[in-house]
């Protein structure tokens, strides 16, 4: 019985067409296994191509060569996408960009609402049902867009540098936030990140990415037992692990 | 050295100030035409003077020439405005989701921009007939093609990142349509209607002055034969009043409906 497996990406290859003749070639061959309600972080340099995986593993591109197999014989359904920018549709308020994916699917107003309300609760931002997206910091439309995938309750919940763009202070908080959220959900996560104690506080596996040619170079489990708490990252357990993590991703640029 | 308060009065005084000029504007342009045609004597068939524009706008209000056809164009423009403006968003739609449809449709739209209306206003009335239906496909003509082509812009400034988050939910096409392809073209298309509003106005004009039996185009006609200058300036007027009135209500439904963009 190997159905603990949710995902798993063989030889996935993505060449684009569109400009030169011989092609962009972006990923050259990357495979990765996801367990389910397991979180996964995959770090690595920019520029390498993460962005198109997690569109390839949302099924928002079709791979031009390998293939992603689904041991239980369907697709992960819902997969919730959390991309860079919070895509947040600017014409809905606040409360209906969470509600979005429920009235899409026909889920009366009222109801959508209600749920929405309680999401926006959770995540501190109960007082901005009825602003406009545009009157929100750069954090609080994270948090909104966090908020709409979850309320999917999706199983497989794929997150493109959720907190990129954010400044240091309110991406340690919401980092928070997704720890203690982790505990709640039942979604397998895959997040991409930049930021070793992001993906070593919240993660259950690390892979490690290198660019050009885009392929996973390591994998580490991250030992700690959950739930965890911030102060984790005090310890010197925490710390060397993070050195760790840190030399394997240089070791590997500076090696090419 | 000014303080606070005084800084701010003094932009206030100039917020004040600004709202009164273009009226004051308009106010001393109408003196300076009645002092003008006092000295210069023309005859009131040349140039008739506001006074006297004033004057047989009342007189034709009385005389019930006035009224009747001043709604009969706006109904015109009215019916025009709706009629292309639906398929303009009908076409504009199949369009925007099909590349081939747009590949064939265009040269059409392109070429068509070309066509003064003024040109093939003849031609619709020969096959419509006098009566009201050629202008009010005139003023759907003149609003389609501008509104046809910001909706197609508007569907291809729609950002692509959001069109991935309908597909990562698996949205359907209406709520797509609903929820993201009507409202992320909706400022375009207001954009376009705005200028469409007033156009579609010589649309009608152009229809009726062509050949008609009422409207103000019509009225227009009938004035300058009889020499009733004044009356041609009421009617202008008219057609003015009515294109203001469409342009506010398209103002109006921007403010109502993008009250999201402050």
């Amino acid at each position: 019985m190997e159905n603990d497996i949710l995902l798993e990406a063989k030889h996935i290859q993505m060449t684009f067409f569109d400009t030169k003749d011989d092609g962009l070639h972006v990923l050259d061959d990357i495979s990765l296994t996801l367990k389910k309600k397991e979180f996964v972080c995959l770090i690595g340099p920019s520029g390498s191509g993460k962005s198109t995986l997690v569109r390839i593993l949302g099924g928002l591109l079709e791979p031009t060569g390998g293939e992603l197999v689904y041991p239980d014989g369907k697709e992960p359904d819902p997969r919730a996408i959390v991309f860079q920018n919070s895509n947040l549709l600017p014409w809905l308020p606040t409360v209906d960009n969470v509600a979005l994916p429920l009235l899409v699917h026909g889920v009366p107003k009222k109801e959508a609402r209600r749920e929405a309300e309680n999401w926006l609760q959770l995540f501190g931002l109960g007082d901005f049902a009825n602003e406009w997206p545009n009157n929100l910091s750069g954090g609080m439309a994270q948090r909104v867009a966090i908020a709409r995938a979850l309320i999917q309750k999706p199983q497989l919940l794929l997150m493109d540098e959720p907190l990129g763009a954010l400044d240091a202070m309110t991406r340690e908080q919401i980092s928070l936030e997704l720890m203690a959220f982790r505990e709640q959900i039942d979604a397998t996560v895959l997040m991409v990140t930049h930021s070793i104690s992001e993906a070593l506080l919240l993660s259950d596996r690390i892979l490690i990415y290198s660019g050009r040619p885009a392929r996973i170079i390591d994998e580490m489990k991250i030992p700690f037992p959950r739930p965890r708490q911030p102060e984790l990252r005090d310890t010197i357990e925490f710390m060397s692990m993070a050195k760790v993590v840190r030399k394997k991703i240089f070791s590997q640029e500076s090696g090419q | 050295m000014l303080g606070v308060s005084e800084t701010m009065k003094k932009s206030e005084n100039k917020l004040n100030l600004g709202k009164w000029v273009p009226p004051l504007s308009i106010l001393g342009g109408l003196c300076i035409w009645e002092i003008f045609v006092k000295i210069s004597n023309y005859p009131a068939f040349i140039l008739p003077a506001p006074s006297r524009i004033a004057q047989r706008f009342v007189s034709a209000a009385k005389a019930g020439i006035l009224w009747p056809n001043v709604w009969v164009t706006f109904y015109e423009v009215l019916l025009g405005l709706l009629i292309g403006c639906a398929a303009a968003l009908v076409i504009g739609y199949i369009l925007a989701h099909s590349p081939v449809a747009e590949k064939i449709v265009f040269p059409y739209v392109v070429v068509s921009q070309a066509v003064p209306l003024a040109a093939i206003a003849p031609l619709l009335i020969i096959w419509f007939g006098s009566g009201i239906r050629p202008k009010i496909v005139i003023c759907a003509l003149t609003v389609f093609f501008p509104l046809l082509i910001n909706i197609l812009v508007g569907y291809r400034e729609l950002e692509n990142n959001l069109s991935d988050l309908f597909t990562s939910m698996k949205a359907g096409r209406k709520a797509r349509l609903i929820y993201l392809e009507f409202p992320g073209i909706l400022p375009v298309l207001l954009g376009g209607l705005r200028i469409s509003a007033t156009l579609s106005v010589i649309g009608a004009v152009v229809g009726e002055l062509s050949g008609a039996d009422a409207g103000l185009g019509y009225l227009i006609n009938l004035a300058r034969g009889q020499y009733d200058t004044a009356l041609v300036f009421v009617a202008l007027l008219m057609l003015m009043v009515i294109a203001l009135v469409m342009y506010g209500t398209v103002i109006l439904l921007e403010k109502l409906l993008l009250k999201y963009r402050k």
